[in-house]
């Protein structure tokens, strides 16, 4: 049995970048936390 | 400004507004006009939505914040990635699934007509108020520059917006936000090499740093928990969580941008690259203010840099004392600047006690500067007691005109010109959008033909964008624009935030309910902003924890009620 190509395309369309959307959620939060992290220890280096 | 930059301006301009009209010929149908028929990438939503959260208030008032305060003011985008993921999780699916054209109307389906009309009425009133504070921002430019009147500054600046968003809507709205943002990105750039590069020639960039971090300007972070304190690790966390939900989920201006996207996918991208690239944007132009503040703890700066309020001084009868003040600041500054090469000196030395001493005597020096400039401000309000005791927004703006060369002068303008088209488009296709679909198509007229709430949507943007110019005249008393901006935000997210959470997540609450407790909200909003000190972002906290909290009690007391009966 043989999907249809728009169904095919739809799928791909929706399909989250990195496999999952969580990984994706993880990234964006990750990157705060080391922001805060770097953002500390400039203020820190330079004070 | 010199010929080159007039020249640069004016081709920007008229580019971005021709480019404008151009893509609005697609928008025949209001499919087109409100969601641009939901068609984008989400490279070209991300854009937007950058684009309609900075506008020239980010770069006139936030370097002007930096050099005043330090880098604290970051802290209040901390809460931003947070609400990106939440928001992607939550908001896109359902809105995209509705296949709304306004936020509010996803609130009748859920409860009813009157709530969705209280959300869409704060809505009006909040950004139809913030819409003239953006188009205020670079008119200040101009009449700084050039001595024309805020009036007709403001006249002609919104009209140009207004062409292209009446004709195109969002489709118009959103190819211009890519191409803008395109230019915003290559001035901050070149601005920061140009502060840079006019940093004197023994003083590198590591100094410059040195130096802005020993005079407090990198405080980025606190993690002192304090309600007095506008800007903490919490309140930015928390309270930047809570405006940036009910901006970025409840705010038109904003879901209208992820509403054109052309899937789920490309929607949630867009929100998360926003949530990625914006405090890094935001360090970044906060980073040039500091440097801008270094860069003036070498070369002297103006006593005050709003020269307009100078000016007016200068042919008063109290000149001769201003002229004196002036003198004063000259010779404590003199003085400040040998303290402060001492202290690049000791710096380099890595001598702690030595470096200690310098810093000692450079803040003895520049207490002794901030003394005479208090007492100029003191006459300045003495010869005007209407003026604006803040010159925060115009330190920016006074280094580029004064130390940048020609043609630099004129992209950086237009940088500032784009960032207000940007966040003003986005506003005026948002109010709109809510007039027609919340308001005109529900209430006044409920069957007509598509084209006909078409032509009702482009009149809506012309009237918005009057009111907006409007309002805009009386925006120079309001202080650091960037904070009057976000405190204005803060007094009606909450409460609309709360709505939208127990729309979301609350399924047993009935509208009238929802209605009573957020009525409820807004006025311990306003009681908070009108008689306490609390900083204004946990006003978010507030409006929205009302009205979750009252709505069930008020729930509670009507299904008594209804028993009784």
């Amino acid at each position: 049995m043989t999907e249809d190509p728009e169904t095919t395309a739809r799928a791909a369309e929706e399909r989250p970048p990195l496999g999952s959307w969580g990984r994706l959620y993880a990234i964006v939060l990750g990157e705060l936390a080391l922001l805060v992290l770097l953002f500390t220890l400039f203020a820190r280096a330079f004070s | 400004m010199s010929t080159l930059d007039w020249a640069v301006l004016v081709a920007a301009i008229a580019a971005v507004v021709a480019y404008g009209i151009w893509k609005a010929r697609a928008s025949h149908d209001m499919d087109g006009f409100m969601v641009a028929s939901r068609t984008l990438p989400w490279y070209a939503v991300a854009l937007s939505i950058m684009a309609t959260q900075a506008s020239a208030i980010t770069f006139l008032s936030t370097p002007g914040q930096a050099y005043a305060d330090g880098m604290r003011f970051i802290q209040i985008y901390l809460g931003l990635p947070i609400a990106m993921v939440v928001l992607s999780i939550t908001a896109v699916p359902l809105y995209h699934r509705l296949k709304v054209y306004t936020a509010y109307e996803f609130l009748e389906s859920r409860f009813d007509l009157k709530t969705r009309c209280l959300a869409a009425f704060l809505f009006l009133v909040q950004r139809g108020l913030a819409a003239g504070l953006t188009i205020f921002a670079p008119s200040l430019i101009l009449s700084t520059i050039l001595g024309w009147s805020l009036f007709w500054t403001n006249l002609a600046l919104g009209s140009f917006v207004v062409i292209y968003t009446a004709a195109g809507g969002s489709r118009a709205v959103e190819w211009t936000h890519v191409q803008q943002m395109l230019v915003i990105f290559f001035g901050l750039f070149v601005a920061f090499g140009m502060v840079v590069a006019n940093l004197p020639d023994d003083v590198s960039l590591l100094d410059a740093t040195r130096v802005a971090g020993s005079q407090g300007r990198l405080n980025a972070i606190d993690f002192e928990f304090d309600l007095q304190n506008r800007y903490n690790i919490w309140s930015g966390l928390l309270g930047g969580l809570f405006l940036s939900l009910s901006y970025f989920g409840t705010d038109q201006s904003q879901v209208q941008r992820y509403l054109t996207g052309r899937s789920v996918k490309q929607s949630r991208l867009g929100l998360l690259v926003n949530g990625m690239a914006k405090v890094p944007m935001q360090f970044f132009i906060l980073f040039l203010g500091a440097m801008v503040f270094v860069f003036y703890q070498f070369t002297e700066p103006p006593v005050f840099f709003n020269r307009v309020a100078t000016k007016a001084i200068e042919s008063s009868p109290q000149a001769a004392d201003w002229r004196a003040l002036e003198e004063r600041h000259g010779d404590a500054f003199a003085e400040k600047q040998e303290r402060m090469k001492e202290l690049v000196q000791a710096m380099r030395g890595g001598d702690a006690g030595v470096e200690a001493g310098a810093r000692d005597l450079v803040d003895a020096a520049d207490q002794r500067v901030q003394e005479i400039r208090a007492e100029a401000i003191e006459l300045l309000r003495r010869n005007d007691p209407q003026m604006d005791p803040s010159d925060t927004n115009y330190v920016f703006l006074s280094f580029v005109i004064d130390y940048l060369p020609s043609g630099v002068v004129g992209l950086l303008i237009v940088m500032i010109f784009f960032a207000s088209m940007n966040s003003t488009s986005s506003e005026l296709n948002a109010l709109a959008s809510t007039t027609v679909v919340d308001i005109y198509r529900r209430l006044v007229r409920t069957s007509a033909s598509d084209r006909h709430y078409l032509t009702v949507a482009r009149l809506s943007t012309v009237v918005w964008g009057l009111f907006a110019i409007s309002f805009a005249q009386y925006a120079s008393r309001l202080g650091s624009l960037v904070e009057a901006v976000n405190i204005l935000g803060s007094i009606f997210y909450g409460t609309i935030l709360g709505i939208f959470l127990l729309a979301f997540y609350a399924k047993g609450l009935s509208g009238t309910a929802t209605f009573l407790a957020a009525v409820v909200a807004e006025a311990a909003v306003v009681a908070c902003f009108l008689g306490t000190e609390i900083s204004f972002l946990w006003y978010n906290v507030v409006g929205s924890g009302v009205v979750v909290l009252a709505a069930p009690l008020f729930e509670l007391a009507l299904r008594r009620r209804r028993r009784a009966v």
